[in-house]
């Protein structure tokens, strides 16, 4: 009997364990015209032309109005399912990671942690979906209101998933955050209606993904190497229209030596139930090309939840 | 013959008389979604929408209490239009055919001492006067500006398998 028991309540934890996609982590961030315009940027020379970027840490220590919106930003959200990473302690923890990897070692040998320069690169505060953040607060005689702009983007597809703005009701009698409050109510709604719509259509027609194909330097083949007659990009090509939901993709661009596919739709579930992202999927094209009559050995290289390289050549 | 005229003019007056009493019952449906009209006032602090809704009764009373239910129902199944400093809202219940699938549960939280009550609360104080009060042929016509606690009432429609939660499916 306890056998019986044991075993139910197993395969209901594997059950709510695979059915479910995986999930996409959300992240506000204050655009750039937000931070440049108010002073908080970094001006660096690169060979001649002045770049300036964004300082989002300056921002953040900086201006309480903008943490006021991304904590209620964060409440609303957090209500909906969907907790925000935190833009400020992402940072935090990178600094306090990169401290902590230079000091960490093996105790045996003395050894250090492994680390190629592209993982140091990758170290980055990141998210899938981040919600670029501009707001201004303007004046109209003695009124004050609120001018919102908050846009929703796909980190890998670079689309605009879900947008929001306006103008708030001006006022001569409301505090600055109350007013700030208020635009952060008035739309956020409106931004998880369309947030909502784009993931009904992820589940319906495919979570959307970008795969480019790489070669390595000095290969004996190239992508118009021919196996079977026809060219190895063509292969590639009927292998993404075989397993893309509904053949859905499209080849923004391809030569000898790479190709980029946009708009490929992959199921959010396999075939047993278990979520998928762009690196799981093209891990099969993966295995596809180490088969006869190909025989190509290649490195997988994620980039999120929605974006993966294949390096053929070598691992 | 007399007899017959008499019959017919029986009929006739008591189908008529059906007709109207259809129509009135049509109007005060929660399902008559195309019948609401609804709009945002003003920004709601926390988890509420300020919303006047309007609607019709052969009372001005029973057309308050029919106002406040479409501002809860348009609040399901309709959304609102922007305005009032506020987006556009969306309707909390998103499949157009849920009003019909779940028919027995709609009844029942619309019914006059249904649940509905519990998510919307008047801001007037007394029954609604001057523009928000029209007599309109033999009936009424009220505004009502309320608070839906929309949040709450969102909640409340996700843990009963009704609407569908934004994080569905992850």
């Amino acid at each position: 009997m306890r056998k019986i028991i044991s075993t139910i309540a197993i395969t209901l934890v594997a059950i709510s364990l695979f059915g479910q996609a995986k999930k996409p982590t959300i992240m506000v961030v204050p655009s750039d015209q937000y931070c440049i315009s108010r002073g908080y940027a970094m001006e660096y020379d690169n060979m001649g032309s002045k770049i300036t970027l964004p300082d989002y840490k300056a921002a953040l220590q900086n201006d309480l109005e903008l943490k006021l919106i991304i904590s209620k930003m964060s409440g609303i959200m957090a209500d909906r399912g969907f907790p925000l990473k935190d833009l400020e302690q992402e940072l935090k923890n990178l600094a306090t990671q990169s401290a902590e990897m230079s000091m960490l070692e093996s105790k045996s040998s003395g050894s250090g942690i492994a680390e190629s320069p592209i993982d140091a690169l990758k170290r980055t505060a990141k998210s899938d979906i981040i919600m670029d953040l501009s707001f201004e607060v303007k004046k109209v005689g003695p009124k004050k209101y609120v001018s919102f702009i908050l846009n929703g983007l796909d980190a890998y597809t670079s689309k605009n998933v879900a947008s929001a703005a306006g103008a708030g009701q001006p006022s001569s009698a409301a505090q600055t955050e109350i007013l700030l409050e208020e635009a952060v109510l008035a739309y956020m709604d409106e931004f998880n209606g369309r947030l909502m719509s784009f993931f009904e259509d992820a589940f319906e027609k495919g979570r959307e993904v970008k795969i480019r194909i790489k070669m390595f330097q000095n290969m004996d083949f190239d992508l118009e190497s021919e196996y079977n007659d026809d060219e190895l990009s063509e292969h590639i090509e009927n292998w993404m229209a075989d397993h893309a939901v509904n053949g859905r993709y499209n080849t923004q661009d391809a030569t000898e030596n790479f190709m980029q596919f946009e708009q490929v739709r992959i199921p959010m579930l396999n075939e047993k139930g278990r979520a998928v992202d762009a690196r799981g999927w093209i891990r099969d094209l993966q295995k596809y090309l180490k088969d006869d009559p190909f025989m190509i050995e290649s490195k997988l290289y994620m980039r999120g939840l929605g974006e993966a390289w294949l390096i053929l050549g070598e691992k | 013959m007399k007899r017959l005229i008499q019959f017919i003019t029986i009929a006739t007056l008591a189908y008529g008389m059906a007709g109207c009493a259809a129509k009135k019952e049509l109007m005060i449906t929660y399902g008559s979604n195309h019948n609401i009209e609804s709009q945002i006032i003003s920004v709601g602090k926390d988890g509420t929408k300020m919303i006047k809704a309007w609607a019709f009764a052969k009372n001005p009373e029973l057309a308050f209490m029919y106002a406040k239910r479409n501002a809860v129902s348009a609040a399901i199944f309709k959304g609102f239009p922007a305005g009032g400093g506020s987006g556009m809202v969306g309707a909390i219940v998103r499949n157009p055919n849920a009003d019909t699938e779940h028919k027995a549960f709609f009844d029942e939280f619309f019914k006059d001492d249904g649940k509905w009550a519990q998510y919307v609360v008047s801001k007037n104080v007394g029954m609604p006067s001057g523009n928000d009060r029209l007599k309109v042929g033999k009936g009424y016509k009220v505004g009502a500006s309320v608070a839906v606690k929309f949040d709450a009432l969102r909640k409340y429609l996700e843990d009963s398998n009704i609407a569908k939660k934004l994080d569905e499916g992850f």
